[in-house]
């Protein structure tokens, strides 16, 4: 199947640099532009599925997509999509803890696959969850069904590892923007990537 | 230093199925085209530099983008296609049928299986890129966007030593003809910003 893998539009804490989690912040106004823009761009797709984070900005987001799409299946929202539990770091910001590093917070910058966050996710046990997500599409969709995941920023890169069948430890090297367009071709538990993180369609099709 | 990694445009074997390794198979019609293309991508980009492969299609390509600047285009060996040997000018239904075994072996670890006879050494190829991005790394400062411009396989072990993974973690990765993409350092780390845009490709998911 082709994946169609997007992350969310913009939000105020994307703006503030703080860990949203599965705090339900909704997206702004330019959020649900970037959505309108990423919709146009996939209009001419005909989904067999799509699947969403519960959380509103990814919801919001896939119901934009939806919205613009021919014939578009009825959103399936999936708990095995949702961002990463930051527990006690939701609301923290972002470049502060970057500078400060505590210890549990370093373990899960830079070897996430032994980082559990306080009061929050495991990493690799959501890593092992999204695996079975995947595997369980793979499953059930053919070749040439289109299926767009409408998705969070951790998770796509945790994903992207997952089909590069490298370590966790490797997903902090991506940088994937708001409304960022990911395509992968997933059949048989093998990985074509054909594009990452592309953000284009919010510049007018500008590269930078 | 901004890396802009541009795979060169389509020639006949690309659409033939053959495998061209280091043989010089030069742009076809629609690979000319798929240059301007690509040319205009660049258009408000200002570049520090240009290297390129010394084979046609790559060279051809970096000349499009580079066309009206002046800047001069480092022919690089370390950006030369994968030399696959024996392999080259075979076809991929061959390759799929006759050499099964050995060429699905080599592609997902090139490292730790055998070359074709008179290909590419893969610990050499990677020493060698390893000390090109190194030279780049310091020759370019914060901000300044270096164009490279080079071949499907070479891309591949570029980005093993950009993410200082095994090689065998990028046989995931397929970037089309022209595509774009773009690493950004900040500080001497690495971000992948953006893998594989082709929009500016009539077929290649293009914006609204």
């Amino acid at each position: 199947m082709n994946l169609w893998i997007v992350r969310h539009g913009q939000t105020a804490w994307n703006i503030q640099r703080r860990f949203q989690g599965i705090s339900d912040i909704p997206l702004d106004a330019d959020g649900i532009q970037q959505a309108e823009n990423l919709a146009q761009r996939l209009k001419a797709i005909r989904f067999t599925a799509i699947y969403a984070s519960p959380l509103s900005r990814s919801l919001q987001t896939a119901q934009i997509i939806a919205a613009h799409s021919i014939d578009a299946p009825p959103i399936q929202t999936t708990p095995d999509l949702m961002e990463i539990s930051f527990g006690e770091y939701e609301g923290a910001s972002i470049p502060a803890l970057e500078q400060a590093l505590p210890p549990d917070f370093r373990t899960y910058r830079y070897t996430p696959s032994k980082a559990t966050l306080p009061g929050g996710d495991c990493i690799a046990q959501r890593a092992q969850q999204l695996r079975s997500f995947l595997d369980g599409l793979d499953q059930q969709y053919g070749e040439s069904d289109d299926v767009l995941l409408s998705a969070h920023g951790y998770l796509i890169r945790m994903m992207l590892t997952m089909f590069m069948h490298a370590s966790l430890d490797l997903l902090n090297i991506f940088r994937i923007g708001n409304t960022a367009l990911t395509l992968v071709q997933y059949t048989g538990g093998q990985a074509r990537i054909f594009l990452v993180g592309d953000t284009s369609h919010n510049r007018g099709g500008r590269l930078a | 230093m901004n890396l802009y990694i541009v795979r060169h445009g389509q020639t006949e074997w690309n659409i033939i199925g053959r495998m061209q390794g280091s043989s010089d198979i030069p742009l076809n019609q629609v690979g000319r085209q798929q240059a301007e293309n690509v040319a205009r991508r660049f258009q408000s980009i200002p570049l520090h530099a240009a290297y390129a492969s010394p084979l046609s299609r790559a060279y051809d390509t970096a000349e499009a983008i580079v066309r009206g600047r002046s800047l001069f285009i480092e022919k690089e060996p370390a950006l030369i296609e994968v030399g696959f040997g024996v392999w080259e000018g075979k076809s991929f239904e061959e390759m799929d049928s006759v050499y099964a075994e050995p060429f699905h072996a080599f592609m997902n670890d090139p490292e730790h299986f055998p070359a074709p006879q008179g290909g590419d050494d893969m610990q050499k190829r990677l020493v060698d890129m390893r000390a090109f991005l190194q030279r780049l790394l310091q020759q370019y400062t914060q901000g300044e966007n270096v164009l490279l411009v080079t071949h499907g396989f070479a891309i591949r072990i570029l980005l093993s030593v950009i993410m200082d993974a095994p090689l065998k973690y990028m046989s995931a990765f397929f970037m089309g003809n022209t595509s774009i993409s773009i690493i950004r350092y900040e500080h001497g780390r690495p971000r992948i910003e953006l893998l594989g845009d082709c929009s500016h490709n009539p077929e290649g998911i293009g914006v609204g």
